[in-house]
C-alpha cells in the first residue's frame, strides 16, 4: 500500500518539477538588451534578447558561427542550424551570455526579426 | 618528474577511488573549485593517472557498499545477490586481471580506434541513428509492452530534463551535476540508507562459476572491442557498451559480467584520453576540465605511445597496489558503518551542488532524483537514464 502512494509521490515529482521547467522556460521574459550594452558587463550566463546586425556567418560541424554587431561586435555560436543566415541582417537574438576560451559569447537559442 | 607525477597520481586515485559513490566529475569539480588545475596546470600525467586510478580503484567501493538494484553504471552485477565477503574479493580479483586485460587489448587497438574515428566521426546521420537506436534498444530489451512503455516513460522523463537543462538551459549554473548526481547517484544513495538490511547478512551463492583464463581473454577483448565503438558517439556510456555485448552472450554469469564491465572500464578511460588529445573531443567532465584548463598536451605519434605506455603503467600500479591492499581495505570499510558512510557523501555531494549550481541545482537534485528512482520503482534497466545526455545529442545531429 505504502508503495504505491511512493510510486504516485515519485511520478508527481518528475512530472511538475518538468511542467515547471517548460512553464518557466516558456514564459521566460528575456532583457532587451544592445552588443554595446552587453560589453560593458563581464559574462554572467544570463538570457538576454539582444539587437544586432549579423556579420561573418559560417557553418561548420553542425555549428553556426557569426558575430553580432552595432558599435561593437560579440562572437555568436547557434547549434544544429537548419538554415543558413545572410551577413548584414538584422535581427534580435534570445541567447545566453557566457564565456568561451576567456572571451565573452552568445550561445543563441533563437532568432527573431526586427 | 613523471614518474613522480604518475606516483602521485595513482596514491591519490588509488584514496580517493574508495569513497563510495563519487564520480570522477565531482573530483574535477572540487579541484576546480579549490583552483588545483590552475596550481598543476604542466602536470598533465598527474591528473591522467589520478583519473585512470580513481576509476579503476571506485570498483571496490562498489561492491562493499552495494545494493541489489538493476543498475549496471555504479554496481554493474545485474541481478546477484549481495556475496560472502571470500566471494566478493574473488570477484574484485578477478575485475583487476580484466582491468590489466582490458587495458592491455586497448593500447593493441589504439589504431584501429583511430581509422574508425576518423571514419565516422563526422558521419551526422549515423551519430544520430546509433544514438536512436540505443534508445529503442534499450525499450525492446524488455519483453511486455506494459514495460516496454515504462522504459519509454524513463526515457522521455530524463531526455525532456537534459533537453531543459543541456540544450534550453536559461536558468541554471552547472545543471550537469545536480542532474547526473540526482539520477545516478541519489536514488542508490537514498536506498540504502533507509533500506532495513542488517550489515553483514551475507547470502552465499549455492552455485560456484567457474571461468577458465581463456573466457576471460575473450570476455576483455569483447568488452575492449565495444568501448571503442561506443566511444566514438557521444553520450554513449561504458554501461551502454556492456548492454550490447552482452547481447553476444545470452546466459552471462556475475563473473563473466564482472569481467566484461571491467575490460570496458579500464578500455575506455584510455580511449576517451586518446580522443582528447588527438582529436580534441572530450567524452567526460573530468577531461573538459583539463581541456578548458589548457592541460591537454599537444601530441604528435611519439606522445600517443608515452601515453599508452604510462596508461599501462598506470593501471598496473593500480591493480598491484589494490591487489596487495585488498584484505586491509577490506577490514577497514567493514568497520565503517556504511550508513554514516554514505549520509557524509550524500551531504558533501549536496553541499557541492550548491555552490556550484544553488538553490536551483537543489530543485534540480529533488526532480532528478524522482526520474532516477522510476526505474527502481519499476524493477527496470537503469541505463534508460542515460537518455538524459543522449535525447539532447539526438536533437543537435537531427
Amino acid at each position: 500500500m505504502l508503495e504505491k502512494y511512493l510510486r504516485i509521490l515519485i511520478i508527481c515529482v518528475c512530472v511538475f518539477g518538468l511542467l515547471g521547467l517548460l512553464l518557466i522556460t516558456s514564459f521566460y521574459n528575456a532583457r532587451k538588451i544592445t552588443v554595446n550594452e552587453l560589453l560593458l558587463n563581464p559574462p554572467n550566463e544570463s538570457i538576454y534578447l539582444v539587437d544586432g546586425r549579423i556579420k561573418n556567418p559560417q557553418i561548420k560541424s553542425n555549428t553556426l558561427f557569426f558575430e553580432l554587431c552595432d558599435f561593437s561586435c560579440i562572437a555568436c555560436v547557434y547549434f544544429n542550424p537548419s538554415f543558413g543566415l545572410e551577413g548584414g541582417k538584422e535581427i534580435s537574438v534570445k541567447a545566453k551570455y557566457t564565456t568561451f576560451n576567456n572571451k565573452p559569447e552568445l550561445i543563441v537559442y533563437s532568432f527573431e526579426e526586427r | 618528474m613523471l614518474l613522480l607525477e604518475v606516483l602521485c597520481g595513482v596514491a591519490l586515485g588509488f584514496v580517493l577511488g574508495l569513497i563510495p559513490n563519487i564520480h570522477i566529475n565531482l573530483i574535477g569539480y572540487v579541484f576546480s573549485l579549490f583552483g588545483v588545475f590552475v596550481f598543476f596546470k604542466e602536470n598533465f600525467y598527474f591528473f591522467f593517472s589520478l583519473c585512470v586510478s580513481q576509476t579503476l580503484t571506485s570498483i571496490i567501493p562498489s561492491f562493499i557498499f552495494y545494493t541489489q538494484t538493476q543498475d549496471v553504471l555504479f554496481s554493474p552485477f545485474l541481478g546477484q545477490t549481495p556475496a560472502t565477503p571470500s566471494e566478493t574479493k574473488a570477484l574484485l580479483l578477478l575485475s583487476f586481471l580484466s582491468f590489466l586485460l582490458g587495458g592491455i587489448f586497448s593500447v593493441l587497438f589504439l589504431p584501429f580506434f583511430y581509422l574508425l574515428f576518423l571514419l565516422f566521426s563526422d558521419f551526422y546521420f549515423l551519430i544520430f541513428l546509433i544514438l536512436l537506436l540505443s534508445l529503442i534498444f534499450l525499450i525492446f530489451q524488455e519483453k511486455e509492452n506494459s514495460f516496454r512503455l515504462i522504459v519509454l516513460a524513463i526515457i522521455i522523463f530524463s531526455g525532456t530534463l537534459g533537453v531543459f537543462t543541456l540544450k534550453f538551459n536559461f536558468f541554471f549554473k552547472e545543471p550537469l551535476i545536480p542532474c547526473v548526481f540526482g539520477l545516478f547517484a541519489l536514488p542508490s544513495i537514498l536506498l540504502i540508507l533507509f533500506s532495513g538490511e542488517k550489515e553483514g547478512n551475507f547470502k552465499s551463492k549455492v552455485v560456484q562459476e567457474i571461468m577458465c583464463f581463456k573466457q576471460i581473454v575473450y570476455l576483455s577483448f569483447l568488452g575492449t572491442l565495444f568501448s571503442s565503438t561506443i566511444a566514438i558517439f557521444p553520450s554513449l556510456s561504458p554501461g551502454l557498451a556492456m548492454t550490447f555485448a552482452n547481447t553476444f552472450k545470452e546466459n552471462k554469469s556475475s563473473k563473466e559480467t564482472v569481467v566484461l564491465f571491467s575490460s570496458i572500464l579500464s578500455s575506455v578511460l584510455l580511449i576517451y584520453f586518446f580522443l582528447a588529445v588527438v582529436f580534441n573531443k572530450s567524452r567526460i567532465g573530468f577531461i573538459s576540465f583539463l581541456q578548458i584548463n589548457n592541460i591537454l598536451p599537444k601530441v604528435v605519434f611519439a606522445d600517443v605511445l608515452q601515453l599508452a605506455f604510462v596508461f599501462l603503467i598506470v593501471v598496473g600500479l593500480t591493480v598491484t597496489l589494490a591487489y596487495f591492499c585488498l584484505d586491509s581495505i577490506f577490514i577497514e570499510l567493514n568497520k565503517l558503518d556504511k550508513k554514516t558512510v554514505l549520509f557524509f557523501v550524500l551531504m558533501f555531494s549536496l553541499f557541492i551542488v550548491f555552490v556550484f549550481s544553488g538553490m536551483g541545482g537543489l530543485f534540480l537534485v529533488v526532480v532528478s532524483g524522482g526520474i532516477g528512482f522510476l526505474p527502481i520503482v519499476y524493477n527496470k534497466n537503469r541505463l534508460a537514464l542515460m537518455s538524459y545526455l543522449i535525447l539532447p545529442t539526438i536533437l543537435f545531429f537531427v
